[in-house]
């Protein structure tokens, strides 16, 4: 199997079908971290879609000094805020704990999840932009605190409380929807 | 519990401690079984999030893409054609040219010097003085095949990026 530089550099050389494979590799992670932050499905896949076709036009300018995927992601993140940002979303502040909250009367009224994992992804779905996408970075990718700082643009410091208040949030949000039992996870 | 607590549950499922604070933190659990039931829900949620934060791309995501890309990628080449696409004034130049050619071949290619009436002494005669343009008949031929050509060429380019533009519609 070809490794991303190889892919890279014959997408360069005009080859189709290696980005082809770029995208295929990658279609999954950039996808969830566009849905964690625009929360709709539909757009989420006309923003990893814009993403790649970013990262194509740019691939000339990636020069290797970091990991293909933070390259990626940092573009998939920006295109997101930038759609967040023309919806006008952004006026509720990303870290306003009372915005995630807001959602999840909705979200739990909506269907109640039984099973563990569905809770789980149903009370990141609830949870803010910010908090689900350090969450998303971190146990989706494996990424550490240094590259998701890269991505998000922010301290590694600020990456590692943020990465702490949304697992508390999260643990929040779990034990207050209605299908939760305490038992299950112990 | 306090949040500083909480906090080095967290860490302590991920691994994120020194070994000083994690035997702290060790010591604490084996005292308290609250605190172990609490960490116990911790270090699960920490498992389970490794298989609930991804969120699969829809069915073909990857063709969709493609296809946007390569739509996008030609209009971009249909543009930059369009930036250079010739003009229609210069074909009724290159045409005018063309035009202009063939009649001044046609009038100055095509004459045959007539025969000598029997009365006139050929030695009387001055020396024939042969006209430029007679000697310029060929390559005036030839010039004008060339801006043929190109009009067709030019002509070809226009359809050429009509077509190209009605498929991008």
């Amino acid at each position: 199997m070809l490794n991303d530089r190889e892919l890279i550099d014959s997408t360069l050389r005009g080859n189709i079908h290696a980005f082809r494979m770029l995208v295929d590799r990658y279609q999954d992670l950039a996808y969830t971290l566009a849905l964690r932050i625009v929360k709709s499905a539909e757009e989420a896949e006309e923003v990893a879609q814009d993403a790649f076709i970013k990262v194509h036009d740019h691939l000339i300018n990636f020069r290797g000094d970091s990991k293909f995927t933070t390259w990626l992601y940092r573009i998939v993140y920006t295109t997101a805020l930038n759609r967040l940002r023309k919806r006008k979303l952004t006026q509720v502040s990303l870290d306003d704990p009372t915005a995630s909250y807001g959602n999840i009367a909705s979200d739990s009224s909506a269907d109640q999840p039984t099973d563990k994992i569905s809770m789980l992804k149903s009370a990141i779905a609830a949870m803010s932009s910010d908090d689900s996408t350090v969450l998303s970075l971190f146990y989706f990718d494996e990424m550490n605190l240094q590259d998701i700082s890269q991505i998000m643009d922010i301290e590694a410091n600020n990456v590692k409380i943020k990465l702490h208040r949304a697992r508390l949030r999260l643990k929040t949000i779990l034990e207050s929807k209605p299908g939760f039992k305490k038992e299950d996870w112990l | 519990m306090n949040t500083e607590t909480e906090k080095k549950l967290w860490q302590l499922a991920a691994g994120e401690l020194s070994d000083l604070q994690e035997q702290e933190l060790q010591e604490m659990l084996a005292a308290d079984p609250d605190l172990r039931e609490k960490f116990q829900l911790v270090l699960n949620l920490h498992k389970s999030l490794y298989h609930s934060v991804e969120e699969p791309a829809p069915v073909g995501f990857t063709d969709r893409t493609i296809t946007k890309l390569e739509t996008k990628l030609s209009a971009r080449q249909v543009s930059i054609l369009k930036k250079f696409a010739p003009g229609k004034k210069i074909i009724y130049i290159v045409a005018a040219c063309f035009l202009v050619l063939v009649i001044i071949s046609g009038l100055f290619g095509s004459g045959e010097s007539s025969p000598l009436p029997s009365w006139i002494d050929p030695a009387n005669l001055v020396p024939e003085v042969n006209l430029p343009l007679e000697n310029f008949t060929l390559p005036l031929i030839g010039l004008s095949a060339v801006f043929l050509l190109l009009i067709i060429q030019k002509l070809f380019d226009l359809r050429q990026l009509k077509n190209a533009g009605d498929m991008l519609k």
